[in-house]
């Protein structure tokens, strides 16, 4: 069973002051789960960590699924922020190929919610966090296992679900983010798409990102999942959530004000 | 690394698999005699949520049970067909255990191989020393290098790539792991988003409509319906692409053409032909980057639409000459008329598989 439960805070790539949040966060989450477009350049990852390590809170790092080049890039990342950081620091992996390259480079791993299999539908499991939802757990001990032997000390979730943490709990810490609980994702972004002159331009991967996904998000109400957001290239519903419900369970809350 | 436009061409005539699904016992020798070389199934799920144990939880998408399977891989291999059984989704213990026993009575009926995802299946398939090779499915989301050298600490032969890669990334993986075999997609159900990563299901097991169709009147009813009608009752839209009343919650701004971006969020979304997708342009250029199976997504369809989609294959892989493949112009444009002939209408950017990395098709 966790003991203090620890409150961070996600600081989106667009956002500049964290004054607001540095006395009230011992912890700050930076980075992106979902697009490589969105991956901290080194001179904003740089003044993160002088913001958030100077004033001696912890930071943790999302990374997303990434191509070849996104997997240069957090190289190149990972690079700046150990010698910035100094200790070891937190990354929370998406892509198996960024957690080869976070365990050679010795950081603290732990696995995202992009890799931790759920059932997220919510005609499947209700919006309401605080109901157990058995559906949702694609976890077995086998899986467990292996993860432990790769070195997770933690992992990333959205999903009320019970059984995963009772499972989970006693030897990997729990991270539970809220209200945003993502559906889906994908490289064809719709959003990035809003500038290019030709709608139809499906490729995967655009090169030319304007990062609209920072300025634009959508709410879509009709259609049988209900009311959904799309921020960039991901659909996130809003959950409810009890707070003193999931601090039982938990060793970590990630507050989002924003989806990605 | 070379070029995928203009890199050695391959002398690889012959050695291409098509690899189809397969939904019945008897559908063989149609799938056989069209050009396919390799099929895929799954068995239908059982418990309290019928949960499939395989991506598909649509049951005209699934077998009914061992017996049936056991007929499927007779007569698959009786048409010189290779069967790959499909355990391509994630599980809890209970469902793992379920998924472990199917790929030991797969063993048993005699299939050539395992499609998986699972890190678990895969850990517990290493662990039992399972002989049979294993196929990583697109689920397990491979876009760069080091993705496959992580999962290369399991006995995994065969990757199929996700649908999101493009062909330059495509070339790059099979030429550092020339030891693998690479499979991808070339028809249909090219989905916006990217299946590894998605969390929505495709049908609610367990409802009235899986329910219905699981019986085996309806099975053999729904055989009858024609293709576009089947699929459409078969499975419903796709839930995340509806987005007709969409609403911005935040920024301000209009499009190149002075639209609200809402307006423009919903086009982007309806463009999307998921059904119709086809790569049969690209054809050459997955062949000669590499690329050994070629997959088309019809689990759930008819023979007919199965037999014409494996021939638009086959014919486009005839074309290859002796001095490698026509100009890519000239291969596209036949192409496109060939996919008006079989699906009545044109083919375009909306229904491209993988549309390439310049703005425009080149044609």
């Amino acid at each position: 069973m966790p003991g203090r439960v620890v409150r961070a805070r996600f600081i989106s790539p667009s956002r500049e002051d964290l004054s607001p949040w540095l006395d009230r966060c011992d912890h700050f989450y930076i980075g992106s789960e979902f697009c490589e477009h969105l991956i901290p350049s080194s001179v904003w990852a740089d003044r993160m960590v002088k913001d958030v390590c100077g004033k001696g809170k912890r930071l943790s790092l999302l990374t997303p699924p990434v191509g070849e080049s996104g997997l240069r890039r957090i190289g190149q990342l990972f690079s700046l922020l150990s010698k910035a950081v100094g200790d070891p620091y937190e990354v929370v992996v998406n892509d198996w190929g960024v957690y080869r390259l976070a365990r050679e480079n010795g950081l603290l791993l732990r696995l995202g919610r992009l890799l931790l299999r759920q059932t997220r539908d919510p005609r499947l499991v209700p919006r309401d966090d605080g109901r157990a939802t058995p559906l949702a757990t694609r976890v077995s001990e086998p899986l467990i296992g292996l993860l432990c032997e790769l070195g997770f000390r933690g992992l990333e979730t959205d999903v009320w679900d019970t059984a995963l943490f009772e499972m989970i709990g006693p030897r990997l810490d729990i991270a539970l983010y809220v209200p945003f609980r993502y559906l889906t994702t994908t490289r064809l972004c719709a959003v990035a798409r809003l500038r290019v002159r030709e709608a139809s331009d499906a490729t995967p991967v655009i090169k030319a990102c304007d990062l609209e996904c920072q300025n634009s998000t959508f709410v879509i109400r009709e259609g049988p999942l209900g009311e959904r957001i799309l921020a960039g290239n991901t659909l996130f519903i809003l959950s409810k959530y009890l707070e003193k419900d999931a601090l039982p369970h938990v060793g970590r809350i990630v507050e989002f004000d924003r989806p990605i | 690394m070379f070029d995928v436009m203009t890199g050695p061409p391959t002398t690889v005539r012959g050695q291409i698999r098509v690899v189809t699904g397969m939904d019945f016992p008897t559908e063989a020798p149609a799938l056989a005699e069209a050009g396919a070389s390799e099929v895929y199934c799954g068995l239908r799920g059982a418990g309290a949520t019928r949960s499939s144990t395989n991506r598909r939880d649509n049951p005209l998408c699934n077998l009914d049970g061992e017996k049936q399977l056991r007929e499927l891989v007779k007569m698959a291999h009786g048409s010189n067909l290779r069967v790959q059984f499909a355990l391509n989704t994630f599980y809890d213990e209970q469902s793992l255990g379920v998924a472990m026993q199917q790929a030991l009575r797969a063993q048993d009926a005699g299939v050539d191989g395992v499609i998986v995802a699972d890190l678990g299946l895969l850990r517990s398939l290493e662990t039992s020393r399972f002989p049979l090779p294993l196929t990583l499915s697109c689920l397990g989301v491979v876009y760069n290098t080091e993705a496959i050298k992580f999962y290369l600490r399991f006995p995994i032969r065969r990757i199929v790539l996700p649908r999101h890669v493009t062909l330059r990334e495509m070339a790059r993986l099979c030429v550092a792991y020339p030891e693998l075999e690479f499979e991808a997609f070339v028809f249909h159900d090219r989905c916006p988003f990217e299946d590894g990563f998605c969390n929505l299901a495709h049908e609610i097991p367990g409802s009235l409509q899986t329910r219905l169709l699981a019986t085996h009147a309806a099975k053999a009813a729904m055989r009858l319906v024609p293709d576009r009608l089947r699929h459409a009752a078969g499975r419903p839209a796709l839930a995340c692409l509806h987005a007709r009343s969409i609403e911005r919650k935040q920024g301000k701004g209009m499009d190149e053409r002075g639209r609200p971006l809402e307006e423009k969020v919903r086009e982007v979304l309806a463009e999307h032909d998921v059904y119709a997708a086809c790569a049969l342009c690209d054809i050459p250029l997955l062949v000669r980057i590499g690329i050994r199976y070629l997959k088309i997504v019809n689990r759930g369809s008819t023979t007919t639409r199965k037999t014409q989609t494996i021939r638009l294959i086959r014919s486009a892989l005839t074309r290859q000459g002796d001095e490698g493949f026509k100009r890519d112009s000239d291969h596209a444009r036949e192409s496109c008329l060939e996919y008006r002939r079989v699906f009545g209408r044109n083919c375009g950017p909306r229904t491209c598989y993988y549309p390439p990395d310049s703005p425009r098709h080149a044609w």
